[in-house]
Order: C-alpha cells, then sequence, then structure tokens
C-alpha cells in the first residue's frame, strides 16, 4: 500500500489537495482511500489531508508512517508530530515550518508567491508529492480532475511549479 | 447498472438510500453529517422524492415519521446534539411502529464537543436514548461501500419490522472518501399493508410485525404515542393493554435476534487471542490480527439487538480479549457480559479525531 499526505493550517487547502490527489488515483484505477483531519475554523488550526492507494482493496488506511508528507505550516506540524515522526520522505516549507529531523526544507511559499499563485501553494505541494510518487500517468490525471474544478488556470499553473521544485531537488 | 465511485460515507449513503426507495428526506444540517443532506436536496427531487430542509432537528424526525405513515421511505441524518433532540421522536415512531432511518454520524461529544472530529461515543445512546421500554436496530458500517450496502439492509430492516433503524457511522467513514461500488439493491422489502380485518398495532404471533397501513387510503387509522390495543385505540389505564404491547415491541426485534443480528469474523477463526470492535475501529484492528497473526476480530455489524449468545460463543475458550473504542469504553460492557471483565484489555481513544493504530493495537496483544 502506497501513502502520501499534506500538513498545513487551515485555509491552505489541505483537505482540496488531498482530494485532488484521491480522485486523480481513483481516476487511475487504485484503490484509494483518502481521509482528513480538520477543525471548525475557517482560517487557522492544524488540519492534515491523507491518501492510501493499492492495487488491491485497502484494509486499513489509519496509518501513521506516510510513504510522502508535504508540511506547509507549523500548526499541522506540531500537531502531528507522531506522523511526521515516522513518516518516510518529508519535504517542509523553508519558511513556514521549523526544521524537520530528517526532512527536506523547499522554497514551496517563496516560489507559489515569486509566480504569483501564493494561494495555491497546496499545489504547489501537491506537484511535489506526486513527482515524488512516480505513479505512471498522474499528471495526466491530476490536469483531468484540476479542469472538473474551479480555477483550473492557477491550479495548474502552481502544480507545475511542485513537479519542478522537486525535480530540481532531484528528489 | 453497477458503477465505481469515489465517494464519502456520507455520499455512500445518499446513493443508498436512494437506490433502497428512499424517497423522503427531512433533516437539519449538523457537521459531520451535513453532506448527506446536500447530496440528498440534489438527489432526491430527480427520482421523485420530497427533500425538506427542516427548521430543527425535532422537527425532522417528525417529518419522517408523517411521511412514512404517507407511505414513503423515510430517512433523516444529523450528528451528537441533533441525535440528542430527535430522542422523543424515535422514541415517538417506536411506540408507533413506523419505520424509518435515522443516520448518526457520530462526532466527539457530549454537548457540542468537537464538532469535527470522530468518535464512537453514541453507541449506548442509540440503543437506550429514549425513555420507556423500547427497542430499535442499530447497525454500524467500517467503510464507506458497506455505508452503500448496510443503508440498503436498514431501510429493509425498518420495513420489515416496523421499526426505527439508527445507522451508526464514525466521522472518519463519513468523511473518508474511498471507492464505492454502486451495485443496486438485491432485494427490497415491501411494506405490507393489512387486509380489512387486519389490525395495524397487533398479530397473535409477536415475531410477525403487524401490517402497516397508508394514510389516504381508505384504512381507518389511528396513531398515537400512548399506550394503544391493536387498533390503535388508546388505553392510558389498563395493566393488560400496556404489558401487551411493550412486550409485543420488545418481542418483534428481539425474537427475530437470528435474521437481524450480523457480525463477522476476520483474521484467524481459531485463534484463542480476540479482538471485539465495532465501525472504523475494526480496521486497524484487522490490519493488527494480519500483522501479528493467530488474531481473531469479531466485528460487530448489528449493534442492536446484541446476540449475546453468539458472543459467548465466539468468545468461549478466549485466551485474551481486546476491545478497542475511540470512547471512553462502551462496547466494553457488552464484552463483560460473557467474558470475565478483569480479562478484558481495553484501548480508549477520544478527543481530536485521531484513530487507534494498528501498532497501539499490536502493542496489548502482545503484551
Amino acid at each position: 500500500m502506497r501513502s502520501a499526505g499534506f500538513l498545513g493550517m487551515g485555509g491552505q487547502g489541505i483537505v482540496f489537495a488531498a482530494t485532488v490527489l484521491g480522485e486523480t488515483l481513483y481516476r487511475l484505477g487504485y484503490y484509494v482511500a483518502q481521509l482528513q483531519n480538520y477543525g471548525a475554523s475557517v482560517r487557522g488550526g492544524a488540519v492534515y489531508g491523507y491518501v492510501v492507494f493499492d492495487e488491491d482493496e485497502i484494509v486499513n488506511p489509519f496509518i501513521e508512517e506516510l510513504e510522502v508528507l508535504v508540511i506547509l505550516h507549523e500548526q499541522g506540524r506540531r500537531r502531528w508530530e507522531n506522523i511526521v515522526r515516522k513518516s518516510e520522505k518529508i519535504i517542509y516549507d523553508k519558511d513556514l515550518v521549523n526544521p524537520v529531523k530528517n526532512g527536506i526544507a523547499m522554497p514551496i511559499a517563496e516560489e507559489a508567491d515569486k509566480h504569483g499563485v501564493y494561494r495555491a501553494m497546496n499545489m504547489v505541494a501537491l506537484g511535489i508529492a506526486s513527482r515524488i510518487l512516480g505513479v505512471k500517468g498522474i499528471d495526466e490525471a491530476v490536469d483531468e480532475v484540476l479542469r472538473s474544478r474551479k480555477n483550473y488556470e492557477l491550479n495548474i499553473k502552481a502544480y507545475g511549479i511542485g513537479l519542478e521544485l522537486a525535480e530540481r531537488a532531484r528528489i | 447498472m453497477t458503477e465505481r465511485l469515489f465517494l464519502s460515507g456520507n455520499e455512500a449513503i445518499v446513493y443508498g438510500a436512494i437506490d433502497a426507495g428512499c424517497r423522503f428526506y427531512a433533516g437539519y444540517p449538523i457537521t459531520p453529517s451535513s453532506e448527506i443532506m446536500h447530496l440528498m436536496a440534489k438527489e432526491l427531487p430527480r427520482v421523485g422524492g420530497v427533500f425538506i430542509q427542516a427548521e430543527d432537528e425535532l422537527a425532522a424526525i417528525n417529518m419522517i415519521i408523517g411521511a412514512s405513515w404517507a407511505g414513503l421511505k423515510s430517512m433523516t441524518a444529523t450528528s451528537g446534539p441533533g441525535f440528542s433532540l430527535m430522542q422523543e421522536g424515535i422514541g415517538y415512531a417506536v411506540m408507533t411502529e413506523t419505520p424509518l432511518v435515522i443516520v448518526d454520524v457520530m462526532r466527539a461529544g457530549p454537548a457540542t464537543g468537537q464538532a469535527t472530529k470522530s468518535a464512537q461515543g453514541d453507541l449506548m445512546q442509540a440503543r437506550w436514548g429514549r425513555h420507556g421500554d423500547q427497542y430499535l436496530v442499530v447497525i454500524a458500517p467500517m467503510t464507506p461501500q458497506e455505508a452503500y450496502d448496510l443503508i440498503i439492509e436498514a431501510f429493509n430492516i425498518a420495513e420489515a419490522y416496523r421499526v426505527p433503524v439508527v445507522f451508526l457511522m464514525d466521522e472518519f467513514i463519513g468523511h473518508g472518501r474511498e471507492i464505492v461500488v454502486r451495485r443496486g439493491a438485491d432485494k427490497l422489502v415491501v411494506r405490507r399493508k393489512p387486509s380489512d380485518h387486519e389490525p395495524p398495532f397487533g398479530s397473535k404471533d409477536p415475531r410477525i410485525p403487524p401490517p402497516m397501513p397508508r394514510l389516504g387510503e381508505g384504512h381507518y387509522v389511528l396513531v398515537t404515542g400512548s399506550t394503544h390495543n391493536e387498533w390503535g385505540y388508546r388505553d392510558v389505564h389498563g395493566f393488560e393493554t400496556h404489558y401487551k404491547l411493550v412486550t409485543r415491541l420488545k418481542e418483534k426485534i428481539w425474537d427475530n435476534i437470528d435474521k437481524i443480528f450480523k457480525y463477522k469474523v476476520y483474521g484467524d477463526p481459531d485463534a484463542r487471542r480476540i479482538i471485539v470492535c465495532f465501525g472504523s475501529t475494526c480496521r486497524p484492528a484487522i490490519d493488527a490480527a494480519e500483522r501479528v497473526g493467530g488474531t481473531k476480530v469479531l466485528r460487530l455489524i448489528t449493534l442492536w439487538p446484541l446476540n449475546y449468545d453468539k458472543l459467548a460463543e465466539e468468545l468461549s475458550g478466549a485466551g485474551k480479549v481486546v476491545v478497542p473504542e475511540l470512547n471512553l469504553g462502551q462496547l466494553v460492557y457488552d464484552v463483560a457480559q460473557v467474558y470475565p471483565r478483569s480479562k478484558i484489555r481495553v484501548i480508549n481513544k477520544v478527543g481530536g479525531g485521531i484513530p487507534i493504530y494498528p501498532s497501539e493495537i499490536i502493542k496489548v496483544l502482545e503484551a
């Protein structure tokens, strides 16, 4: 069973990133489970969204060890320390998250801001996760899913920035 | 026609309910059940059904009781605080033998608690939330696919036994999205209508629920929450009428327990190490059992009525029994009826919507 997740703060689109990834993998024919944990606030508070997928039916989606974890805000990191501690490949924003042991710092917010897609930072994170997962056909499927949602141009541009960031970092 | 979809448990419930023939929904939005209402508002009119946003949960439960008597399969969905508000209406539905499905997507309580966080704290309330001697059926799914499949079963039980069915689902399942195959209903129970000489509130054999007339079809029907005889006439004084009524309401459920009660065994069926669970908690339990081996998982699908004989049979010869729950210990009381409490190991977790992980179950299994 494979997995990827996002940690951050309410308002960053963490759940949306997990939703798009989940729907993408569903379109690619996988068994998928997408789960999330968030608070009652529209802005602020720790938010966690993740996806597990497999070619076989998923027995248990409640896991602590994610294959890929992208952290976009300190609030999320602090709240879900058990997940951060046990996950395999961790990417975190170099400005919004305190240094994570064994994690890779990346200028996610900075790059998003530079390209005018700051509010689609979640899609940058999705791009990074997609590239690391390296599932066949994932970019085309993400494109399809994003086309069915609002703000396609903004989101797909941000997704591309994520792909590039991951490639540049060679992860 | 089967469709492979990617749905949350909440969404799966809507399609399952529609495929079960549900044509009336009244509700009041509340996290984490609101998506059921949102999707019902969209989908029910498309199949000729009626959707009403009620002014509150009290109105919602009473609206679906009325709709059921008008002949429609009816449902509402809510969560903790709303479920509490519905209890009086549910008791009325038990007394009037009104088929209904009430979905309770469990969040952390008591009171408003933590609206977005998963929990399993409503187990006892689902069974015993009403006053008086009253019995209904409680069913708990484990996955969004089961939310679809079992909600159809819930409607069938409601119709077959003229009883409200509480569909008790964890927030994890309600908001978690997974692959759901919309396969349609294998069979649908059709409500039995009475002939002219058949009473709507009594039957010679208590195991056979009385037929249910539909308002507006010429039957003279009295529906009351007060004690009534088999024709619906009130009797708020007599011993015999009350005794006869409430024992029959109990027996129509408990004497049919072999047909209603469902559970499933996972892992090693002969193992002496046994986990007893319900709802989403069973998934890490099954995972843990598979990882360490030598463990049986006894997963309850029907939470009420509970077949204690079956439970005892499954636990006979058990060496270690583990009961993981997302509450401070409720299912453990059932297990303790058939197995010494001092030998049961519990895993309880509440608040914050944190699931029980397989590693935590393994730790207790191997301790």
